[in-house]
C-alpha cells in the first residue's frame, strides 16, 4: 500500500492527528523472511529489481491516529 | 479463548478474490514454524526480548514495533490486531498492567494457542484471546483505548473495512497504532502479480 493510500483509509472513517513515526528500510532480504514471500518469489525479485534497489524496497513505517 | 458473533454491522457480500486472499493468507501463516530470531531482533529492544519466551521471539513476524510507539500507560485496554506468536499481546500486557488488559485477535486458532503459550510463560496474567478477523472485530463499540497492528492491515482484502472497525471499538480519544510497509515506487509487474502483492 502506498502511504497516501493509507493515510486516506484513516482519515475517511474519521481519524484525527494521523502522524508518521518511526521507519525502517524494508529490503529483499527483509521480505525473505516472511511467509507470504515464498522463495521463488523472492528469487523473481533479486533477479527483477535493480540490485541498487534491493535494499529498500519497501519501507516500514509507524502510524498513529486517535479517534476524537 | 472466546469465540464471539460479530458484535458490529453485518458484513457485506464478499468477493470471490477477497476470499482467495484471506485463504492465502490464512495458509502462508499457518504453515509458519519459528526458527529465527532475525525480525524480532531487528524489531524490538533488548529489555522487551529480554521479558518474552524464546518461542515469542522466534515466531515474530511483525514489520515494527507498535508497543515502544504507543505509550501505553497502566489501566488501559489494548487490542492487538493479528497477535500471531503473541509478541506484541503479551509486551501490551507487561505495559498495561496494574489494572489493564491486553487482547489478542487472530483469524487462526492454532496461533492463539500458541500465543496463549507464550503468554503464559512470560507470566502475564491479564490477557485474553479472540478468534476473529480484523475486518469483523468481535468486540463492542468504545471498548478499547489502543489498537495495535503489526503488518496485518497489509494482509486484509478490505483494509477500509478494517479501519472502520479499528475505528468502532476505540474509545473516544482512543488511538491506533498501526505498523505497515509502505511501496513508494512501482516494482516490476511479474511481482506486482504475485500472492505477497496481491496481500499489500
Amino acid at each position: 500500500m502506498a502511504e497516501r493510500v493509507f493515510a486516506s483509509k484513516v482519515q475517511k472513517v474519521g481519524f484525527v492527528d494521523i502522524q508518521r513515526g518511526e521507519e525502517l528500510p524494508f529490503g529483499v532480504d527483509e521480505c525473505e523472511q516472511y511467509p507470504l514471500f515464498t522463495p521463488e518469489l523472492i528469487a523473481l525479485m533479486r533477479r527483477l529489481i535493480p540490485p541498487e534497489r534491493q535494499a529498500t524496497v519497501a519501507r516500514s513505517v509507524i502510524f498513529t491516529a486517535r479517534k476524537p | 479463548m472466546r469465540e464471539h458473533a460479530h458484535a458490529g454491522a453485518q458484513p457485506s457480500e464478499d468477493l470471490l478474490g477477497q476470499e482467495t486472499i484471506k485463504e492465502l493468507v490464512r495458509e502462508a501463516y499457518r504453515a509458519v514454524v519459528g526458527t529465527t530470531t532475525g525480525v524480532a531482533g531487528r524489531l524490538y529492544d533488548p529489555e522487551q526480548l529480554a521479558r518474552l519466551p524464546r518461542g515469542a521471539v522466534e515466531q515474530a513476524l511483525g514489520v515494527g514495533n507498535p508497543v515502544r510507539a504507543a505509550g501505553l500507560q497502566p489501566g488501559e485496554v489494548v487490542l492487538d490486531l493479528g497477535c500471531g506468536g503473541g509478541i506484541d499481546t503479551t509486551l501490551a500486557a507487561h505495559a498495561v498492567a496494574p489494572g489493564g488488559r491486553s487482547i489478542g485477535l487472530d483469524m487462526l486458532p492454532e496461533m492463539l494457542e500458541v500465543a496463549a503459550r507464550h503468554a503464559a510463560e512470560a507470566g502475564v496474567a491479564n490477557v485474553e484471546w479472540m478468534l476473529g478477523e480484523m475486518e469483523a472485530i468481535p468486540l463492542p463499540e468504545a471498548s478499547v483505548d489502543v489498537v495495535l497492528s503489526n503488518g496485518v492491515i497489509n494482509l486484509s482484502p478490505r483494509k477500509s473495512r478494517a479501519f472502520a472497525e479499528i475505528y468502532r471499538v476505540l474509545r473516544p480519544g482512543g488511538r491506533m497504532v498501526v505498523a505497515d510497509i509502505v511501496v513508494d515506487e512501482d516494482l516490476p509487474p511479474e511481482i506486482l502479480t504475485s500472492a505477497a502483492a496481491w496481500a499489500g
